[in-house]
């Protein structure tokens, strides 16, 4: 269950109530964690496709995609979900650099909007927490990506 | 954490922030570094209005406003525009974390307005030379 596994695994710092039966009680913030592991899946697409192919451009973004995959691994194993693989090559971009990095920017604005309102909906306090921390990351890494732009 | 603490803990800390940054406004060269005089302005306006806002927020939830300490000592030496600037980014970061802790303890309004102030704090960072983090405000998972 995800706040059990966010109180004991991942984030040891938080804290779950310990009296809720993890069978008996459905964890009302695991579609929450789906929603927002899709989302950072689609981030990391896109980031895929951005690179394809683009050696400077997949070293200038490597410290982005360190970031979602630090996000998405995390939520993985707070919600005991398989990892999300995609099968197809992604269509390579066709823009400049200065487009790319805006696109991907454009696409962080997005997610961060995702995450904000997950924080602001999950049940949990702790998983709030981490959720609003994504969110703050993913405006940093908006903000850095215009300014590499 | 009750909701109140956690506020109380925003408000303790941005009274920390506003005497910092009214400490590094007197010590910034305007002439000399104008992009860090006007980031320091514009931060310590920040913080005034959410210390404000944290006031009410504390007394319509039944408490009563933590007050300013007399002084509050500087993290390091802030002589030099480098220094200032890396005294600035310890603020952000700090409040980051008491903003963070805010989102963890508190619904609603108070929960959107706790959001709002860590993605700010993290982003402000970055204006103050910091580096974008993987979980701002979460040193635990840094």
């Amino acid at each position: 269950m995800l706040t059990a596994a966010l109180a004991t695994g991942a984030l040891g710092a938080c804290t779950t109530d310990a009296t809720v039966d993890p069978v008996a009680t459905p964890d009302p913030d695991t579609a929450l964690a789906a929603q927002v592991l899709m989302a950072e899946a689609e981030l990391l697409e896109l980031l895929d496709s951005l690179v394809a192919g683009r050696p400077r451009r997949l070293e200038a973004l490597a410290a982005n995609r360190a970031v979602h995959e630090a996000h998405l691994q995390l939520l993985r194993e707070a919600a005991s979900a398989a990892p999300v693989t995609s099968t197809a090559t992604p269509a390579p971009f066709t823009g400049d650099d200065r487009a790319a990095y805006l696109t991907l920017a454009r696409a962080e604005d997005r997610l961060g909007q995702t995450l904000r309102r997950a924080a602001f909906s999950a049940q949990s306090g702790p998983f709030a927490r981490v959720l609003a921390g994504m969110a703050a990351a993913t405006a940093q890494q908006s903000a850095a990506l215009r300014t590499l732009a | 954490m009750t909701p109140v603490e956690a506020l109380q803990a925003a408000l303790a800390g941005e009274h920390a922030a506003l005497h910092v940054y009214g400490v590094l406004g007197g010590r910034v060269s305007v002439s000399a570094a104008p992009a860090t005089a006007a980031a320091i302005s514009s931060a310590y306006a920040m913080h005034r209005a959410r210390r404000d806002q944290l006031r009410t927020m504390v007394q319509q939830l039944g408490g009563d406003p933590v007050a300013a300490d007399v002084s509050y000592e500087l993290a390091g030496p802030s002589d030099t525009t480098p220094q200032i600037v890396r005294e600035a980014r310890g603020i952000e970061e700090r409040c980051a974390e008491v903003y963070a802790q805010a989102v963890g303890a508190t619904v609603r309004a108070q929960r959107q307005w706790a959001i709002d102030a860590l993605v700010d704090a993290a982003v402000r960072s970055l204006t103050f030379d910091g580096e974008p983090a993987t979980f701002p405000g979460l040193p635990e998972l840094s």
